[in-house]
């Protein structure tokens, strides 16, 4: 619904102050977004051998493992932000 | 010839054939209208829309492109996994935006809606002219990966008798296209993938089997390449190059019209944002792809001499192939050989589907029939698919297939300069229009001389700024200069008084209907 719309000046105050509130912590929940980024981009990180995972190296399996970890990032923003859309 | 992997090949061809042909009556509707023809009447639900852009993102090139690179350079071919991680958060958080406003205004391509927002015909046409000229070498580079696996099906090379089998199977995909639209891709990716998770699954789990577990694979790799060089003194080295390298192509990958017909074609944009979430799972099959390249290395492939002269011609492109044939039984070679076939067919419907949609509507209604029917303009769409696949195989066939590689890295560094209009302009209409077409120029000249300066040999142009080194991604240095060029010209261009134009598009269009 639109705060224009709404009937009684009170009202529509009242409404408006809740959905930014709501808007704005759901907001927050897209920052989230920047650590999957952050975590595969920064290469000093992750560009060792050691500790290896069944003889895959360090390098190799956290940049796979982000893949799980990044869709659980989005799935997290996806459901804390849903009743946006 | 390779008779059983050939029969199996040829009976999956057929049944992929005969798919794309009745998607012409799949979700019927009349396929006389552009919306319907060349984005699936914008119905396709979570799942469908989950396999299409699976289907559109990994490309045969991609499964020939990446291990080689992995095969053939080690570590810093790994790029294209932290490229998908990344790619999903930063351009889906964008996309049901696109959707939104797209919907409400009938915008059928990147360029319909910078049309609208920005009411600039000029601007509209070097949007889809790069979209065009972008997608044109990325269609050839589909079937250069075609060439690979109809040599290794044992036809010979070369030839007008080499050249057919590709002429034959292009001729079968420019038909069923041009019949059915974009449902043809769509309900042919669900094999696609299908075929493609099969293969990637069995050679991931019986190569280090073979091989004896993980260990051995990465034991035969060289140890400079295991990882990425430590950068030398004043310089960021591989570091700067890895991480820009999959910045600017997550950033590309928006921009890319094949990428836009896609999302543009789901049924709402929860589906989009779902599919964020969902989409990895490609990803997974992608960095699993990117090991078959070490794994090639670890059953030393390029040694046989029944391969050598296959790796005369395709050098590291033909990595996966011969594992392939090493690995397995004729028949289910022939089963993996289909995937990586169809992988090319997929991509390449969408991409002449989305490059006939930006000349339809950017280029013939907008200066050649502006009064033009719904008729006339989907049978106009229908004939530019036709005649973008045809000049994508003239290309292939008349020129060295490493003018198509080299094309298709331009093409990465050109696609991303439209990224101002389309992406900034989704949240903002702060640019000026004059303004955008100056930092696309200025990009494009910057990123086609970066170009031209490495030779094509590397994407990675080393710029250097107060005594440092920085060996970073051609495409995202030549967008930096576009976006500082549009900034800065903003006011001065506001400041001279030239009328920005009026924008059809207001605030809640972007936002979700309440």
């Amino acid at each position: 619904m639109s705060c224009a719309r709404a009937n009684t000046p009170q009202f529509a105050l009242s409404v408006c102050h809740a959905r930014s509130a709501a808007t704005g912590r759901s907001r927050v929940w897209y920052l989230l977004l920047l650590v999957p980024i952050a975590a595969t981009l920064w290469v000093p990180l992750f560009n060792r051998g050691a500790p290896a995972f069944f003889g895959i190296p360090f390098f190799y399996w956290y940049l796979l493992a982000w893949v799980p970890l990044s869709a659980i990032c989005s799935a997290l923003v996806y459901l804390q932000t849903r009743d946006q859309h | 010839m390779r008779w059983g992997a050939f029969a199996v090949f040829i009976a999956l061809f057929a049944l992929v054939t005969a798919l794309g042909f009745v998607a012409a009556r799949w979700r019927k509707a009349d396929l006389s209208d552009l919306h319907e023809w060349g984005l699936g009447g914008r119905r396709f639900g979570t799942f469908v829309t989950w396999f299409l852009l699976g289907g559109d993102l990994y490309t045969a090139y991609t499964f020939i492109a990446v291990p080689a690179l992995v095969f053939g350079a080690g570590a810093m071919g790994f790029f294209a996994l932290p490229y998908t991680v990344i790619a999903y958060p930063l351009v889906f958080a964008a996309l049901p935006r696109l959707w939104r406003v797209a919907h409400r205004h009938n915008y059928v391509t990147g360029a319909d809606f910078v049309r609208g927002r920005y009411d600039s015909r000029t601007l509209a046409l070097l949007v889809a002219a790069t979209g065009i000229l972008a997608t044109m070498p990325y269609i050839a580079l589909q079937l250069v990966g075609m060439e690979v696996v109809i040599a290794a099906l044992g036809f010979p090379m070369g030839g007008a008798t080499g050249d057919l089998p590709l002429v034959i199977a292009f001729a079968v995909l420019a038909a069923y296209t041009y019949t059915s639209g974009l449902r043809a891709p769509a309900l042919i990716a669900v094999i696609k993938d299908l075929l493609v998770y099969v293969t990637v699954i069995t050679l991931v789990i019986a190569v280090p089997w073979k091989l004896g577990g993980f260990a051995p694979v990465f034991a035969s790799v060289p140890v400079d390449r295991l990882l990425l060089a430590a950068p030398p003194a004043h310089s960021l080295g591989s570091y700067s190059a890895f991480a820009s390298l999959a910045l600017g192509s997550a950033l590309a990958l928006f921009c890319y019209p094949h990428v836009l017909t896609g999302v543009l074609s789901a049924s709402n944009p929860r589906t989009l944002t779902r599919n964020m979430a969902l989409l990895p799972a490609f990803s997974l099959a992608l960095g699993l792809l990117a090991l078959l390249g070490y794994m090639a290395l670890a059953s030393h492939v390029d040694r046989l001499p029944e391969f050598s002269p296959y790796f005369a011609r395709f050098k590291s492109s033909f990595a996966v192939p011969a594992l392939i044939l090493h690995t397995f039984p004729q028949w289910f070679a022939g089963v993996a050989l289909a995937a990586i076939a169809v992988g090319a067919l997929v991509p390449a419907a969408i991409m002449s589907i989305a490059a006939a949609n930006l000349w339809t509507r950017s280029v013939y209604r907008e200066f050649i029939n502006p009064a033009c029917t719904a008729v006339q303009e989907s049978n106009q769409a229908k004939a530019a698919s036709l005649v973008v696949k045809f000049g994508a195989l003239l290309f292939v066939l008349l020129l060295p297939s490493s003018y198509a590689i080299n094309f298709q890295l331009l093409g990465g560094v050109w696609i991303i300069q439209i990224l101002p209009a389309l992406l900034f302009g989704l949240y903002t209409r702060w640019f000026h229009r004059y303004a955008l077409i100056g930092g696309w120029a200025a990009g494009m000249t910057t990123g086609t001389l970066m170009a031209l300066d490495l030779h094509f040999t590397s994407a990675v142009y080393p710029l250097r700024l107060l005594g440092w080194t920085v060996p970073g991604y051609a495409a995202l240095y030549a967008l930096m200069v576009n976006i500082i060029v549009t900034v800065a010209a903003t006011p001065l261009i506001r400041a001279i008084g030239l009328p920005a134009g009026v924008d059809s598009t207001r605030r809640e269009d972007y936002l979700p209907v309440e």
